[in-house]
């Protein structure tokens, strides 16, 4: 490990969950400390138990804990931390806290706090990208205005302009947070405010634009890492078309069917974007292609994206280990500049899917609760990050991705295979994820011939009809086994029930063993009303 | 009563009955007196709902019935019945023999299971096996061959001497609450008065997703109709609308804004 000086001494990651888990791996690779910062919620999570130090920051609630840059700066002081990386997601992206890392004397993994404030606030890149040139997604480039009945007229006309459907987005957004998709004329107003709402809840800012919704579209994005120097370059690609609620349920590197003159184009505009933005660091420009093969930039996420594993298993580089690198000063490295040089003719194919605890059956309602049985795959060419172990809690105060299933093939064929291979060999008990979508999407003559969209996951998946065919299955085989059981069950149901009565207290009038039915009737009308 | 479950094995001992429980038979039941078998069994069979209908037949001791528990279900899936395909009193159907005596063993080399054997699902003949393949892993195959891994974990016991296993199968998992037949039926048969009262009644609106409630659209005494928005739930950062599942009048609103809520919490009732 030791044949070069570590970028830092001691780095703090302020974030939780998978993304922890990585950049503490990166910084141990690299003989770096890792400083912890941890919720009340997370006080035993993996990321705590593998840093070096581990600092609390306060009670569950985001606002209370890590999205305290107070805190967090404290925490940094306190423990000498030379660094911080943000990971995705929570400060990552304000502007805010990359400056008061600066101003900390702390350096903050990531882009200059200006650039932040340039690129992360989707108006300002908006702009930016009009003022170079770079086709922007039609739509408006100041925020709306939200409550007021006096510009109501002015917004609807701005919106029949752009033509509906349009999308009503959160200018300090992502995650698909605060956006609204509005259909007609007259539902513009209250799509104004309810996106607003939950902005001003999720991110602190409740400024929304209007952006024209390109159907149907792929999502595409370019992975970039650029010097302190001025150096700009692009790792390649990512299809990161299948989403739900605007969030990516799976993303794959390269992106399919692009020809090497439409990769070299794409990775242009992006590295226009960064080299006119000052970019440092890591950053992904957001791109949609529409269905003459056009593409429109979107967003930059000035930070790293959670689906960067792709582009490493692809490109060759561990992007984390590169950013503390660049964060320390240092040119981009010759095996960088290396893989931006291949990144048009990409030898190799992976392919991520995010496993959430959600519902797919229920329109992907979040289902937080108790990880009980827990089996990841393994085997050649396959990766999986994490930070849940049998047993974890998934808190519903964060986000619910719970593992990223990466497999990395030489062709998109072979990875397909590969990835319908690991995920039957993938067990989650305890709380229902997103796996039947990803068996679904690995089994899909759809997703094989590489006809991916936005609009993918409301046309290939039906959640109802797989919850309904594997509920048969397995009522089906319970019927059987219990069946078979049905003896022993019935021993055991009767062992039960007079152990329950052996704990009652002598002369209860009202020994819940009584009958076991009887009891069940009282708790049902007992428990009818929360007390 | 208590010796009613210890009962259970003795599959044609349908004749306990609880001494509270309602019953649509005839006469007064007196608290703690079984009542003579043979008086259940009519009272069953000349009961009109379609469930009973099919109790009419003696009750294989064996058979059992499988649910979806509420937390697992999407709609009002109800249980399926699965019961063996050999029973005394079905030695008629033309079917049996090829059950779980009459099965062929196939060869080496072929999926891990040793039979193709023969159930009875909702009363109708299916080919079915499900095969251990060690902890908790199971391999259920189809009469045409199709072959499902499925995880079956040990499972509770919950009152009522219903037993709640966990299912995991192609992604999905089931909480499948299971039941003895002959158990189930005597409990219909002692609820079903109660059953049929409260039809058209109060309908209970509970959360099936835990998060905090951050606005309440209703007030008690306000109609709705279906769809209409009730509350809004953030939950993982993101704010959920829950709608009217049919029209009525809020009864009660039993939460504010800024209440955490579990699932299964009564939000709403509306009659």
């Amino acid at each position: 490990m030791s044949t070069t000086t570590p970028p830092f001494r001691r780095v703090l990651i302020a974030n939780r969950g998978e993304i922890a888990v990585r950049i503490i791996r990166a910084c141990h690779e690299l003989g770096m400390e890792a400083v912890a910062v941890f919720s009340d919620a997370d006080a035993e999570a993996a990321h705590v138990r593998m840093a070096d130090i581990a600092i609390r920051l306060g009670p569950p609630p985001p606002t209370e804990s890590y999205l305290r840059i107070d805190a967090v700066i404290e925490a940094a002081r306190a423990t000498g931390a030379e660094a911080i990386h943000p990971g995705y997601g929570f400060l990552a992206e304000r502007a805010a806290f990359a400056r008061a890392t600066e101003e900390a004397g702390i350096v903050f993994v990531g882009p200059a706090s200006a650039t932040i404030e340039a690129l992360g606030d989707k108006l300002n890149a908006r702009r930016l990208a009009a003022r170079i040139g770079v086709p922007s997604v039609p739509g408006t480039h100041e925020p709306a205005p939200v409550d007021r009945p006096d510009q109501v007229a002015d917004i609807v006309a701005t919106a029949e302009a752009i033509g509906f459907p349009l999308l009503v987005k959160a200018a300090a957004g992502g995650g698909g947070r605060g956006m609204r998709r509005v259909v007609r004329a007259e539902d513009l107003p209250a799509a104004l405010v309810s996106g607003s709402r939950e902005a001003q809840s999720a991110f602190g800012d409740g400024s929304v634009y209007l952006e024209r919704e390109i159907l149907p579209a792929r999502h595409i994005e370019v992975q970039l890492l650029a010097d302190a120097h001025g150096h700009v370059v692009a790792l390649g690609e990512r299809d990161c078309s299948l989403q739900r609620r605007h969030q990516k349920l799976v993303e794959e590197a390269p992106a399919p069917g692009l020809t090497e003159a439409e990769r070299r184009a794409l990775h242009g505009l992006a590295i226009r974007l960064g080299e006119a933005a000052g970019l440092r660091n890591a950053a992904t420009c957001e791109f949609l292609r529409d269905p003459a093969g056009g593409f429109w930039f979107l967003e930059v996420n000035t930070r790293l994206q959670v689906e960067h594993g792709v582009t490493e298993l692809v490109a060759g580089i561990d992007i984390v280990r590169e950013q503390f690198r660049i964060a320390a000063g240092e040119p981009l490295s010759r095996e960088v500049v290396a893989a931006g040089a291949r990144a048009a003719t990409p030898s190799s194919h992976a392919i991520e899917v995010r496993i959430s605890a959600e519902d797919p059956a229920r329109a992907f309602a979040p289902t937080p609760g108790r990880v009980g049985r827990w089996v990841m795959p393994a085997g050649p060419g396959v990766r999986v990050d994490t930070a849940i172990e049998a047993g974890d809690r998934v808190p519903p105060d964060y986000d619910n991705l719970i593992a990223k299933l990466m497999v990395h093939a030489p062709d998109r064929e072979a990875c397909i295979d590969r990835l319908g291979r690991a995920l039957e060999e993938t067990e989650i008990g305890g709380v229902q994820t997103t796996l039947p979508f990803h068996r679904a999407v690995a089994g899909s003559a759809a997703f094989r011939a590489g006809e991916l969209s936005t609009g993918w996951v409301a046309e290939h998946w039906d959640g109802e009809a797989a919850h309904a065919a594997a509920a048969r299955l397995a009522l089906l085989a319970v019927g059987v086994v219990a069946m078979d059981d049905g003896a022993d069950a019935d021993t055991r149901r009767a062992m039960a029930v007079s152990s329950t009565m052996a704990a009652g207290p002598a002369g209860d009038a009202v020994a819940p063993s009584r009958n076991a039915w009887r009891h069940g009737g009282r708790a049902a009308g007992t428990d009818r009303w929360p007390s | 009563m208590a010796e009613l479950m210890g009962n259970a094995n003795a599959g044609d001992d349908i004749g306990a009955t609880p001494a509270d429980a309602p019953t649509a038979a005839p006469g007064p039941a007196t608290a703690g007196t079984p009542r003579p078998a043979k008086n259940d069994a009519s009272a069953v069979r000349a009961s009109p709902d379609a469930s009973a209908a099919r109790s009419a037949l003696p009750v294989d001791p064996r058979a059992v019935r499988v649910r979806l528990a509420a937390a697992s279900r999407i709609g009002d899936e109800g249980p399926i019945l699965v019961s063996p395909a050999i029973s005394p009193l079905r030695m008629t159907n033309p079917t049996v023999g090829r059950g779980p005596f009459g099965g062929t063993s196939v060869g080496a080399g072929d999926p891990p299971v040793v039979a193709q054997r023969q159930v009875l699902v909702d009363e109708v003949a299916t080919e079915v096996t499900v095969q251990a393949v060690g902890h908790e892993r199971f391999v259920l195959v189809d009469g045409a061959g199709a072959m499902t891994r499925l995880v079956l974990g040990p499972g509770t016991a919950l009152p009522g001497g219903i037993r709640r296993r966990e299912v995991i199968v192609d992604g999905f998992r089931f909480e499948v609450d299971i039941e003895s037949d002959h158990i189930a039926a005597l409990r219909e048969r002692a609820t079903r008065g109660r059953a049929a009262s409260a039809h058209g009644g109060p309908l209970d609106v509970r959360a099936i997703i835990p998060g905090k409630v951050v606005a309440v659209s209703v007030a008690a005494g306000d109609t709705v109709i279906a769809g209409q928005q009730l509350l809004v739930v953030e939950a993982m950062k993101m704010q959920n609308e829950l709608r009217a599942p049919r029209d009525g009048t809020i009864d009660r609103v039993g939460v504010a804004p800024g209440v955490t809520i579990d699932v299964g919490d009564l939000l709403v009732v509306i009659s």
